[in-house]
């Protein structure tokens, strides 16, 4: 699917309840969606579990889709959010400082804010180093860091997906980063 | 940069772990047309919890064992065979059968396509959690794309998208031949001549709305709320 015109057709051809709309949002929406699942969740069966689940939600409420809307965002939006709660719910379980980590300011746990950063990502041995300490991060700060940097999201976007103001944004972003800068640090000495 | 460091490293980890080969479709369609109907809660142990031991797959099992207990819902392989065997449709077609296919799986009402081998149509709404044919159209059926500038107009339609909008649901679109007369403007002489209109049913809050369109000039020419008034334009 090229066009907008071709994602309006597919989503008229759903509201008449025909499945071969789905499938062509589908095929274009698929891999963008559970990569970003995939990020926040770190589980990939359990991202296409997430995706799937959303596709089939968005063909039972294509109703309610504004057609004058772009149908990429109002079906991330879904995806982010439940894989935001998948992580939520399986950490419900184990102690987490979820909750400290919004109200702490990342500056208590800065070690030396004076390094750059470019030092420190350059301290990590690879990719792996960086992904493994992306799964330390809350939910919710992980999700603004796949939104900002995988999906390419502005601070006013990933807010209006997280239905959460833009200050709140910035401030996930900003302790995240913090942190993966401290952490990274901690690796490197 | 820990900008692009960020970017570069979510990027190689989605591009490895996600290939660009998966594809959901095959699980989507399942759960759509299958047996696990998208109405229905789903029963059963999400896959990352399939490792988790016994403890939970004794769980599932008597969440199944419980599942069997209860009248359940059909499948559309189910919903085919109540179509094809159908008194009303077996009545109205003629020959051995030639098709027999699931279009759509809305809410609970699975509507199946049965032909023949004479090219007769029926169209069959199947209520899949009461197991039964809820209606049977064997009438003229409007071509997909006559069907999509339907859609169009109605969606365009500040009266009909904002009863859309409302959660309203579309029903079977009907074709309308309408006969018009005109006046050649050349020769002034009477013409006469059809049209092909369509007639869309709208739900809305348990009220049936029709919104009759005229196709060819791609608007609506009248809509009539559930007690026959009709809506003026605004």
């Amino acid at each position: 699917m090229d066009t907008a015109t071709d994602e309006r057709a597919a989503i008229a051809r759903m509201r008449s309840g025909d499945i071969a709309g789905l499938s062509a949002l589908v095929e274009t929406y698929q891999l963008k969606a559970t990569r970003t699942a995939y990020l926040i969740v770190r589980d990939q069966a359990l991202a296409e579990d997430i995706t799937q689940s959303a596709f089939i939600r968005a063909y039972e409420r294509i109703a309610q889709f504004d057609a004058a809307a772009s149908f990429g965002p109002w079906f991330l939006r879904s995806v982010a959010n439940d894989a935001i709660k998948a992580v939520e719910r399986a950490r419900r379980s184990v102690p987490f400082d979820d909750d400290v980590d919004e109200r702490s300011s990342p500056a208590d746990t800065l070690i030396d804010p004076a390094q750059g950063p470019s030092a420190l990502f350059e301290a990590a041995e690879d990719a792996e180093a960086l992904w493994a300490l992306l799964g330390r991060l809350p939910a919710r700060q992980r999700a603004v860091t796949v939104l900002r940097y995988f999906d390419g999201l502005s601070d006013a976007e990933i807010a209006d997906y997280l239905d959460t103001p833009a200050a709140t944004v910035r401030w996930r972003l900003f302790a995240a980063r913090s942190k993966l800068r401290i952490w990274l640090g901690a690796r490197a000495e | 940069m820990d900008a692009q460091a960020l970017r570069d490293t979510l990027s190689t980890i989605a591009v490895r772990d996600v290939p660009d080969t998966t594809d959901l479709w095959p699980g989507i369609s399942r759960r759509l047309t299958g047996a696990a109907h998208p109405g229905r809660p789903r029963i059963g142990v999400p896959r990352r919890w399939a490792a988790r031991g016994a403890f939970v797959a004794l769980g599932f099992v008597a969440l199944f064992v419980a599942q069997s207990l209860l009248p359940g819902q059909l499948t559309t392989a189910q919903a085919t065979d109540l179509a094809r065997n159908d008194p009303q449709v077996q009545a109205i077609l003629r020959g051995d059968i030639a098709i027999v296919t699931v279009t759509s799986v809305v809410g609970d009402v699975a509507t199946v396509v049965v032909k023949d081998s004479h090219g007769t149509t029926v169209t069959v709404a199947v209520d899949l959690r009461h197991r039964i044919v809820t209606s049977v159209y064997s009438g003229p059926q409007l071509s997909a794309a006559l069907t999509q500038v339907a859609l169009d107009v109605v969606h365009a339609d500040p009266r009909t998208s904002a009863l859309l909008a409302r959660g309203a649901t579309i029903g079977r679109i009907s074709p309308i031949e309408v006969t018009y007369q005109a006046t050649d403007p050349t020769t002034g002489q009477p013409s006469q001549g059809t049209q092909t209109w369509a007639q869309v049913p709208l739900q809305l809050d348990g009220g049936a709305w029709s919104v009759y369109l005229d196709l060819p000039q791609a608007r609506v020419d009248q809509l009539i709320d559930p007690n026959g008034n009709q809506v003026p334009p605004p």
